[in-house]
């Protein structure tokens, strides 16, 4: 075959075509989201593995709210984690796909950043790995990991957007995760009236303050697990992660019907003890504890009133504060009076971020 | 001329090139806990004086400004702040001047300023960091934090099982403490115990703890004289042999 000067010239054309087309962006050239700067919480830890950029993130909430990462298209992530409800849910348990239902409260994701374990049972140390459970879980959303990725491969405009927003990985479990994860890293919450006390940028009502003494020594007992000083992005404790509060009356560590954490760490003593969850946002987070079972901060406080239920592993310090309160003063409970309790609530309900529930960024984009 | 002078500047390099560590030395000192003289272990049974048993589990102490005092009564610095982690963590090294010290002055506890500090703006690793969970609310940072169990039966000779929770603080537990001795600081490392026998925790010159009824302390209000006693009974107890 003769090629003429013509055929060598659009051979040359598209040769210099080619090299001349820009150059997918780099994960390194990504312009990074940038987090609010909070004086009056401790350094938001750095996420080096997966860190948030712009796409990622709007990569990351639009697939937090979209249905497709479940079998039937019925399901998102927001189901169970209602923005409206600091994304936790209206249901002591909600139900998946088909109706179906587990056995626990989605718990409210809040600044996540700032935890050292995720679920109630602290299977997971990551955000991203946390996110692999729920798409995959029958009773939840109930899609095979394989058929998530074939769905979002599948759709062009996902497709362009993981180019965009992973350039040097494929579409793949680890980039739908990375997504959501950085997504649910921008759920930062700050702004709370508490928030506001301590910048001293407005003042608590008399009740929240009498409340926030009553919760910061031994008349309500809370700082044991839950710290102001140490957490206050969350609110829990550093070093104590897991623990029976008391909820339950057992004789044996086999009698209860959640192991929790002892299912993960495979250790008898570990039964019945959950994650210290968040005390943000309760306003707008019920029901509570790990099941669901109380539907108001009412009844909560009801529960640590009375003092911790009989069981063989319930917290140590809570016990033995219990033990000399009974010595020393005649009662197992806190004892309370309606006054205290209403003051009580009155604090928990001002670290609630009316702000956090309606920023646009954390809504359905679509 | 100039070879003579290109020598002279060579040796007086060499000379002027003395080795530092020829004038200083590694001193480390560990909390050493004891029973009747014999080292404790965690969780080990031993008996309080009236014959209870009890154990420890962990105890955490703020040792700050620690100093060696040598013959002419000049003082060096060996630490600012440390916590102890009893026993995972347990004891504070520094590189000091070579010499005899008579004497180490220390406190336990935080100053009033470093006290009002806040332990969110510390790195993890820094000992009054929110990470170390030292710090509450209620009384801000705890100076020493006692935990173990106790056999609380009407003969005390079980198996110890209810939990002991002393958590000391406030400003007015800051406590000063002097130890008369001999610290030889030589080139090679030198390690000194700072011991204290633990019953006298409960039982010393400031007052008596029955530690199978009082077993909780907080520091709050209330408890601030009986915290008072377990804080002042372990300073005094505390010495370095």
């Amino acid at each position: 075959m003769k090629v003429g000067i013509k055929g060598i010239a659009i051979v040359l054309m598209i040769l210099v075509g080619w090299s001349c087309a820009e150059d997918p962006p780099k994960t390194a050239e990504l312009e990074l989201y940038v987090f609010p700067t909070i004086n009056h919480f401790s350094s938001m830890p750095e996420n080096a593995e997966n860190p948030a950029t712009k796409v990622g993130v709007a990569l990351g909430r639009k697939l937090f709210f979209d249905p497709i990462l479940s079998k039937n298209n019925t399901v998102s992530c927001a189901t169970c984690h209602e923005s409206a409800k600091a994304f936790s849910s209206s249901f002591p348990v909600t139900p998946g796909v088909d109706g179906a239902v587990g056995r626990r409260n989605a718990m409210t994701l809040v600044n996540l950043a700032w935890y050292k374990s995720f679920n109630w049972d602290g299977k997971e140390d990551h955000i991203r790995d946390q996110n692999i459970i729920p798409v995959q879980d029958p009773n939840e959303m109930a899609l095979t990991w394989p058929e998530a990725v074939t769905r979002i491969s599948g759709d062009d405009e996902y497709f362009a957007e993981f180019e965009e927003a992973f350039p040097e990985e494929d579409v793949s479990q680890a980039t739908i995760t990375k997504a959501l994860e950085q997504f649910q890293m921008t759920l930062i919450s700050y702004n709370s009236p508490f928030d506001k006390f301590i910048r001293e940028e407005v003042q608590l009502s008399p009740q929240a303050i009498r409340g926030f003494e009553i919760f910061r020594t031994e008349k309500g007992d809370c700082f044991h697990c839950h710290s102001e000083s140490n957490s206050p992005e969350l609110f829990v404790t550093t070093r104590l992660i897991f623990t029976n509060n008391g909820l339950d009356t057992v004789s044996t560590l086999n009698e209860f019907a959640d192991n929790g954490f002892g299912d993960v760490s495979g250790i008898q003593q570990d039964n019945g003890k959950f994650k210290i969850p968040t005390l943000r946002n309760l306003a707008f987070s019920a029901p509570y504890m790990h099941d669901g079972r109380f539907n108001t901060l009412d009844e909560v406080i009801d529960m640590y009133n009375r003092g911790p239920a009989p069981s063989p592993n319930v917290d140590e310090a809570m016990l033995a504060d219990a033990e000399k309160r009974l010595e020393e003063l005649g009662h197992w409970g806190l004892n309370l009076t309606p006054q205290e309790k209403s003051d009580l609530k009155a604090f928990l309900l001002s670290l609630s971020d009316e702000e956090f529930i309606n920023n646009p960024e954390f809504q359905a984009p679509f | 001329m100039k070879k003579y002078l290109l020598l002279l500047v060579v040796i007086f390099g060499l000379f002027s090139c003395d080795d530092d560590s020829e004038t200083t030395g590694q001193v480390t000192f560990f909390l050493n806990p004891v029973f009747n003289g014999a080292e404790v272990l965690p969780n080990e049974v031993i008996q309080t004086e009236d014959g209870r048993n009890f154990s420890m589990k962990e105890l955490r102490v703020y040792f700050t400004d620690i100093f060696l005092i040598n013959s002419d009564d000049q003082k060096v610095r060996v630490n600012t702040i440390d916590l102890i982690n009893w026993p995972s963590n347990n004891t504070i090294s520094a590189t000091v001047p070579i010499d005899q010290y008579k004497s180490i002055e220390f406190h336990v506890g935080l100053d009033e300023a470093t006290n009002s500090l806040n332990p969110i703006d510390f790195e993890d690793s820094n000992p009054l960091s929110a990470d170390q969970e030292m710090h509450w609310g209620m009384i801000k940072y705890r100076f020493v934090s006692f935990i173990g169990n106790v056999d609380t039966s009407a003969v005390g000779d079980l198996q110890p099982v209810n939990l002991i929770q002393y958590h000391l603080g406030r400003d007015s537990l800051y406590s000063e403490v002097t130890i008369n001795n001999t610290f030889n600081v030589v080139g090679a490392l030198q390690t000194y115990p700072l011991t204290f026998e633990v019953n006298e925790l409960f039982t010393g010159a400031s007052g008596d703890i029955d530690i199978a009824v009082h077993r909780t302390n907080h520091s709050g209000e209330l408890d601030m004289d009986k915290a008072s006693i377990i804080m002042h009974n372990f300073v005094e107890a505390l010495e370095t042999n």
